[in-house]
């Protein structure tokens, strides 16, 4: 070998030499990951890389190390503080230590991770997607629908082996009031890479046959680590917002939230709040039945008793009535017989009165009376009453009546 | 009383007013018992509705 030339080994133990010595700080790094895998030996590999302003192509690029050791102590603070594994397309800020080997090239050592630069992220993510369908206009649109007043009928987008799926239909199904739900399942992947399309596709699914459904109820149970952030993606929610039907969302995690939290007609935390919300509508129809029922009934036997309040009032008034009604009576035939004799005495006297008045008359025309005036009656001999000269021839004998008797004379 | 083309919503309003009437007192005593089976009717209709498959839902099961 010539004396200028160098093995690779050399040249790259070279390499080494020079990045220890000049690089040889911990250096805080914002990047992407375009890899994240577990690797059976308990080191955890990831490539970071940066892309350009326009987002579409790689400008850096880099493989990575978590260490086991390291691994098992930063992954749990990790995931308790996200919510979320590391993993591909999430971004990181994490310490690490440049190093070189001579066999496997330029490699980054992670030493610490910073969980509240990916949490903000996430956060800004959902930001976007939310401003974003508050842009089209369509953010609020699911939670403007009504839910029916009667929910039976379920469309359930979940996986059919997670728990989650289990719990629901079974609080479903043995809920305290009697009450019936009918649910179908729709299923969809709820956890990887596949969340997106396969939830769409479910929803598109309940969607072509709405008039089946009263509402649908997206649900998944929660681990350790949820991966929510499969959930925040605007085509999922702008898919939700567009539901014809009420949408409820329960995908089970207790500190985070999704974007679907923000655009879902209803939001619960979990499977089981969601039968527990579903459930209580129910409720809320029965209690509301049974209220009726009673107003009801009261209504009906308060108006009996009005009734029979009325009949005994007037049964017990009824020996008062009659008797006020004879007294009435009595009255009345009193003061008519009272009437009656008045006018008959009435009547009598002014017979009486007629009669002396008669009676008056009469007597003014009683000879006797006229005779003691000084009038006296001429009679012929057969008494026949003498009233013109012409009776009397002379010689014819008269008789004179006077009140206190007769004088025989003879005319001459 | 016909309730095959009935919904739940429309019986809940019949029953409404059925409460209302009788508790404003506006129900004639002779039409009360008539009343009274009418509301049970929906009553029963309802709860029905609540607690057990619809016909349409049964059949579906059945497929």
């Amino acid at each position: 070998m010539p004396a200028d030339s160098v093995t690779l080994y050399e040249l790259n133990a070279l390499v080494r030499s020079v990045l220890e010595q000049t690089m040889s700080d911990a250096y805080w790094l914002e990047a992407e990951l375009s890899e994240a895998r577990l690797a059976s030996n308990g080191h955890f590999y990831v490539e970071f890389v940066e892309k350009d302003s326009s987002g579409r192509s790689f400008i850096a690029k880099a493989r990575g190390t978590i260490w086991a050791r390291t691994y098992h102590t930063i992954a749990p603070l990790f995931e308790h503080a996200t919510g979320e594994r590391l993993r591909a397309g999430m971004k990181v800020r994490v310490q690490v230590t440049v190093s070189f080997h001579e066999l496997y090239g330029y490699s980054l050592n992670v030493v610490d991770i910073d969980p509240s630069y990916t949490m903000g992220d996430m956060a800004r993510r959902r930001r976007e997607i939310l401003a974003q369908l508050e842009a089209d206009g369509i953010l609020h649109d699911n939670q403007e629908l009504q839910l029916p007043v009667l929910v039976k009928r379920i469309a359930v987008v979940s996986s059919a082996g997670a728990a989650g799926y289990g719990d629901f239909c079974k609080q479903l199904e043995h809920n305290d009031y009697g009450l019936y739900f009918h649910t179908q399942l729709f299923p969809a992947v709820m956890q990887g890479d596949h969340v997106e399309e396969s939830v769409l596709a479910a929803l598109a699914a309940i969607a072509d046959e709405a008039d089946r459904w009263d509402c649908v109820v997206i649900i998944r149970g929660g681990g350790a680590t949820s991966d929510l952030s499969d959930f925040d993606s605007y085509h999922l929610a702008a898919a939700i917002t567009q539901m014809p039907l009420p949408v409820i969302v329960g995908i089970g995690h207790e500190r985070d939230e999704t974007v679907l939290d923000f655009v879902a007609h209803t939001r619960v935390k979990t499977p089981t709040a969601a039968a527990a919300f579903l459930i209580d509508l129910g409720a809320q129809q029965l209690a509301l039945i049974e209220e009726l029922q009673q107003r009801l009934t009261q209504a009906a036997r308060q108006q009996i008793e009005a009734l029979h309040f009325k009949l005994d009032k007037m049964v017990a008034l009824l020996p008062h009535t009659v008797a006020m009604t004879l007294e009435r009576e009595q009255h009345k035939l009193q003061q008519l017989s009272q009437r009656f004799r008045q006018a008959t005495a009435l009547q009598v006297q002014g017979a009486k009165f007629k009669l002396q008045n008669f009676e008056t008359r009469l007597s003014a025309l009683d000879p006797v009376l006229q005779l003691r005036r000084g009038y006296s009656l001429t009679l012929t001999a057969d008494g026949h009453l003498v009233k013109t000269v012409a009776q009397v021839k002379p010689g014819d004998r008269l008789l004179t009546r006077f009140p206190d008797g007769i004088v025989q004379s003879q005319a001459l | 009383m016909n309730t095959e083309d009935l919904t739940y919503e429309a019986a809940l309003a019949q029953l409404e007013k059925l409460a209302r009437e009788m508790e404003a007192g506006e129900v004639p005593i002779d039409l009360l018992a008539a009343k009274l089976k009418e509301a049970q009717t929906l009553l029963a209709f309802c709860k029905a509705k609540l607690t057990k498959a619809d016909e349409e839902v049964k059949k579906l099961l059945g497929e």
